[in-house]
C-alpha cells in the first residue's frame, strides 16, 4: 500500500471511530442472547435448512452437466455431487463466445440461487456453512504466499558475476521486483508507483541520472531488467476510463487493464520506448524466460454489464480486441467469473502478442516451472462438503513466446504456496492440506496420478515446502514444527523418509549449500503459544532420514519479516554466505545480514535501521562489496567487507 | 475450542467495537448492523468448536460477519430496484423504513455506496479490522495480490467521493 493509500485508510478509520455503538450488540447483551439460545436448540429447523442448500447445488450441476452434453434440464440427484468437477484430461478451449457466456451465466445463477435460498429462510445454515469453511480460511492464512511464491530448485542462487538477482521460485525463470540492478545501476520503482530512478552506483557518490513515469491513470506494479538485451520492461495496471463516473459501480470491474512497456537501456540516461501492449484486467503475475515476457492479468466479468450479443462486455480485450474463442481455455468447473489472461511478448518486438490465452476460472494462482505454466484453482468445501477441498490443475505449455494447452487434473486438499507445487523430470510434485491432514500427490505430465502419501500430520497444516529433486522437504505446524523428508525418487512410490520435531516454524526454505537447508520463520513459545521473534533454523540435510536442526537464531521482538509471505524479499547468496532480509521491530524496520559459519552457526554481521517510505516493502541488493537497501525513495549503501554505512541517496 | 456463553462474552468483548462498525460501513444502517452482528454472534458460538485457537477469535468472527453482510447486501440489492440502488436516497427510504443512522458520516456511505460488495469488505476488513491484504486474502479467500489492486482500485474510486 502506498502511503496516500495508508494515509486515506487512516482518514477513513477517523471518520468511523466515533460511531456510536447500540447497546443490543453489547457483550452483556450478547451473553444473555447466547445463554437464552442454549435454552432453546432450533435443530430441526437446521437440518431442513441443510437438505434446502444441498438440493440448490445439485440442482446447479444438474444444469452444468445437462448443457454440456446439450440435452434437457435433468432431475438432481443427490449422488452425483462429486461430478461438478470434470474428469476431462486435456483443457478445453471454447468452441464461441456463446458457450463463454453460458459458464459465467452459469455462475451468476449458483450465485443468484444461493441467494435465493437465503431469502426461503436457510439463514441458519448458510451462516453455519460460513463458520464451518471458514476456519479454512483461517488456516489459508498466507494466501500472500500463494500468490507471490515461486520456485527454485538448487536455490543455490551462486555468486553469478558481481550482483544479485531477485529471488526467484523457479530457476532459470525470471520474476518482476521493485528493484532491480545490472551491475553498474540500480533501477527503483519508487514509492509512488508512478515512477522509475535510475541511479548510477559508479564513483563515491550514488547518482540519480534519469528517471521514468508513467500517466495519471497508471501505476507500476513491477518491472524486469534484461541486461543481455538492455531492456527494461514495466509492468503497470491502468484503472478503468469510466473512473471519471464514480457513481457506475461494476464498471470497474473489467474496465482496469494490465500494460507492458518496454525501453531500451543500452544508454540507461537516455531510455527509449520500443513498444507496448495492453490486455484486460488487473495484475496478476508475471515471468521472463529466454527474451519472452509472459504477462498474466486477472479480468472478472460484470454481470450487471455483460451482454449476449455484445462479446466486449464479457470477453477480455489483447490490445483493444477480443481474445479469440480457440484461445479461451475452459473451466473444469461447470462455471466461471474470472479469467487469469496469458499475454507472450518478445522483448525484440515489444508492441506484438506472440500469443495469448484466456483461463476461464472462479479464480487461481499460478505457478511456472522451466517448461509450464500451471494455473491451480481450489474448489472450496463450500461447494463439496465440509473439509473436501480439492484442486483442480491446468497445464499449458511455454516456449519460445508460444503457448500450448495441455492436460488437466484434480488432487485432493489445497495447495499452500507455488514451493508446494514443483516440475521436475517429467512429474509434478504437490504438497496439500486437506481439512485436518496433509498428503503428497506424484502426477505425471498428463496430470495423471501415479503415486501418493496421505493422512499425514493430523491436525496441522502446510507452512512452507521445498521439493529439492528427488527429496523434499515440507513444514506443517500445529503446536512444535516438523519438519517432514520425502523421498520422490520413485514417484510411484513417495514415502516419507524422516521428520524432525521443533518449536515454532518456517515460513520459507531455501536450499543453503550442500547438505543444508535454511529455514526462516517465526519463533513460538511453546506454553503460550505466542509468536515471539524471527528465527532462522539451519536444517542438516546431509542425511535425508534423518534431519537434523544444527543452528537457530532467534530474533526476539522482531515480530515479523516480509520474507513469511514474499519470496522476493529475501536476498539469499549461498555462494558468497550472505542472508538477508528487512524485519519489522517495535520501532520501524531493521536489514539483516547473517552469514553461516559451520562450527560458530549462525553469526549476525549487520543490524541497521532501515529508513525510507515504508509502503514498498524493502529490498536488499548488493553489488561487488556493497550493500544496498532500498526502500521507497531512500537507498542506503553499506560495506558488506566492514558493514558500516558508507552513502545513502534520496529519490 | 470449548467455551461457553461467558467466555464467549469476554472474547467478543475485545472485538464487538470493531465488528459494529466494520456492519454499519457495509450495512449503512442502524438497524442492519445490529441485526448482522447478531446472526455473526450466534453463527460464531454455534460453531465455537471449530475454532482451534483462542487468539484467531478474532479473525474467525470478522470472516464470518463479512460473508453475512455480503449475503445480506445481495439480498437489498435484489430487492431494491437496480436503477435506484446506487443513489443512497432511494436505498434508505427502501431498507428498514426509514430508519436512518447518523452516527456513519454522509461523506463516508457515500464513499462506501459507489463500491462493489467485494471492494466494500476488502475496504471495511482494512480500514476498520485493520488487515493487511495477505490477511484479507485468508478471510475473503483471494490473491494477496488481487487484494491489493482491488484494495487501490477500491480506495481511488473513495476519493473522488470523499475530497
Amino acid at each position: 500500500m502506498n502511503k496516500k493509500e495508508q494515509d486515506f485508510i487512516r482518514k477513513l478509520k477517523g471518520k468511523t471511530d466515533d460511531i456510536k455503538i447500540p447497546d443490543s450488540v453489547k457483550p452483556e447483551q450478547v451473553e444473555k442472547l447466547l445463554k437464552e439460545k442454549q435454552k432453546k436448540k432450533i435443530s430441526p429447523f437446521r437440518i431442513g435448512a441443510l437438505a434446502a442448500a444441498c438440493l440448490v447445488l445439485v440442482a446447479g450441476i444438474a444444469v452444468y452437466k445437462n448443457s454440456t452434453i446439450g440435452g434437457q434440464p435433468g432431475i438432481a440427484n443427490i449422488e452425483e455431487k462429486k461430478v461438478e468437477i470434470s474428469e476431462g484430461k486435456t483443457v478445453v478451449s471454447a468452441a464461441d463466445y456463446d458457450e463463454v457466456y453460458g459458464y459465467i451465466e452459469r455462475y451468476k445463477e449458483e450465485q443468484e440461487e444461493k441467494m435465493r435460498s437465503y431469502e426461503e429462510g436457510t439463514a441458519k445454515s448458510s451462516a453455519m456453512d460460513d463458520a464451518g469453511t471458514m476456519e479454512i480460511a483461517q488456516e489459508a492464512r498466507s494466501t500472500e504466499a500463494e500468490a507471490l511464491m515461486a520456485e527454485n530448485d538448487s536455490g543455490a542462487t551462486a555468486a553469478a558475476g558481481g550482483y544479485s538477482e531477485t529471488n526467484v521460485r523457479q530457476e532459470g525463470v525470471d520474476e518482476g521486483d521493485v528493484v532491480k540492478t545490472d551491475g553498474t545501476y540500480l533501477y527503483i520503482l519508487k514509492d509512488n508507483r508512478k515512477e522509475v530512478s535510475f541511479v548510477d552506483i559508479r564513483g563515491d557518490k550514488m547518482k540519480e541520472v534519469q528517471k521514468i513515469s508513467v500517466e495519471e491513470e497508471q501505476w507500476i506494479e513491477e518491472m524486469y531488467l534484461n541486461p543481455e538485451k538492455k531492456r527494461l520492461v514495466l509492468v503497470c495496471s491502468r484503472y478503468g476510463e469510466n473512473s471519471a463516473v464514480p457513481l457506475l459501480r461494476q464498471v470497474y470491474s473489467n474496465a482496469g487493464a494490465t500494460e507492458a512497456v518496454t525501453y531500451d537501456v543500452t544508454n540507461p540516461e537516455k531510455p527509449k520506448e520500443m513498444g507496448r501492449i495492453k490486455q484486460s484486467g488487473y495484475y496478476q503475475s508475471s515471468r521472463m524466460a529466454d527474451g519472452y515476457l509472459y504477462l498474466f492479468s486477472n479480468y472478472s466479468v460484470a454481470w450487471d454489464l455483460m451482454e449476449k450479443g455484445t462479446p466486449n462486455t464479457y470477453i477480455p480485450l489483447i490490445n483493444d480486441s477480443t481474445i479469440s474463442e480457440k484461445n479461451i481455455c475452459l473451466p473444469q468447473t461447470g462455471t466461471g467469473r474470472e479469467y487469469t489472461v496469458a499475454v507472450a511478448v518478445d522483448i525484440d518486438k515489444p508492441g506484438e502478442v506472440t500469443d495469448s490465452k484466456a483461463i476461464l476460472s472462479q479464480g487461481g494462482q499460478l505457478y511456472v516451472s522451466n517448461k509450464n505454466i500451471y494455473y491451480y484453482e481450489t474448489i472450496w468445501s463450500s461447494y463439496l462438503g465440509y473439509n473436501k477441498e480439492r484442486t483442480t490443475i491446468r497445464r499449458i505449455g511455454y516456449k519460445d513466446g508460444e503457448l500450448t494447452p495441455g492436460s488437466q487434473g484434480i488432487v485432493e486438499g489445497y495447495i499452500n504456496d507455488s514451493f508446494s507445487i514443483d516440475e521436475y523430470d517429467g512429474y509434478l510434485r504437490i504438497v496439500t492440506t486437506q481439512g485436518d491432514s496433509n498428503g503428497v500427490y506424484v502426477l505425471d505430465m498428463d496430470l495423471e496420478e501415479v503415486g501418493k502419501i496421505e493422512k499425514l500430520a493430523k491436525d496441522e497444516r502446510v507452512y512452507s515446502a521445498r521439493l529439492m529433486g528427488e527429496i523434499g522437504y515440507f513444514v506443517t505446524f500445529r503446536e512444535t514444527d516438523p519438519l517432514f523428508s520425502v523421498d520422490l525418487s520413485d514417484p510411484e512410490n513417495p514415502e516419507v523418509i524422516g521428520s524432525l520435531k521443533i518449536p515454532g516454524f518456517s515460513d520459507y526454505l531455501h536450499p543453503y549449500g550442500d547438505g543444508r537447508l535454511l529455514g526462516i520463520g517465526m519463533n513460538v513459545d511453546e506454553e503460550t503459544m505466542i509468536t515471539d521473534g524471527v528465527k532462522l533454523t539451519m536444517f542438516d540435510i546431509s542425511d535425508p532420514t534423518d534431519v537434523k536442526e544444527e543452528d537457530t537464531y532467534i530474533l526476539e521482538n522482531v515480530y515479523s519479516t516480509d520474507v513469511s509471505y514474499n519470496y522476493k524479499a529475501a536476498l539469499v547468496d549461498v555462494g558468497r554466505n550472505i542472508i538477508g532480509f528487512a524485519g519489522y521491530t517495535n520501532g520501524g524496520q531493521n536489514y539483516y545480514i547473517f552469514e553461516y559459519d559451520e562450527n560458530k552457526g549462525f553469526i549476525c554481521n549487520m543490524e541497521e535501521e532501515i529508513n525510507g517510505n515504508a509502503s514498498l516493502s524493502a529490498r536488499g541488493v548488493y553489488i561487488d562489496d556493497t550493500l544496498y537497501v532500498v526502500q521507497g525513495n531512500i537507498v542506503e549503501a553499506y560495506s558488506l567487507k566492514e558493514y558500516v554505512k558508507v552513502d545513502d541517496i534520496i529519490l | 475450542m470449548k467455551c461457553d456463553a461467558k467466555k464467549f462474552a469476554q472474547m467478543y468483548e475485545a472485538v464487538y467495537v470493531d465488528l459494529y462498525r466494520f456492519a454499519l460501513c457495509l450495512m449503512k444502517n442502524q438497524q442492519e448492523a445490529e441485526d448482522a452482528v447478531s446472526e455473526a454472534v450466534i453463527s460464531a458460538y454455534e460453531n465455537i468448536r471449530k475454532l482451534r485457537k483462542e487468539e484467531s477469535f478474532r479473525s474467525w468472527i470478522f470472516t464470518i460477519l463479512s460473508n453475512i453482510c455480503k449475503k445480506r447486501l445481495q439480498k437489498i440489492s435484489q430487492e431494491v430496484p437496480k436503477e435506484r440502488s446506487y443513489f443512497n436516497e432511494d436505498l434508505e427510504a427502501d431498507t428498514a423504513a426509514g430508519d436512518t443512522d447518523q452516527s456513519l458520516a454522509m461523506d463516508v456511505r457515500n464513499a462506501f455506496f459507489i463500491l462493489t460488495e467485494e471492494e466494500q469488505t476488502i475496504v471495511g476488513l482494512s480500514v476498520i479490522g485493520g488487515y493487511n491484504s495477505s490477511e484479507i486474502g485468508g478471510i475473503l479467500r483471494l490473491n494477496a495480490n488481487t487484494v491489493r489492486s482491488k484494495r487501490s482500485r477500491a480506495l481511488a474510486k473513495m476519493e473522488c467521493v470523499l475530497q
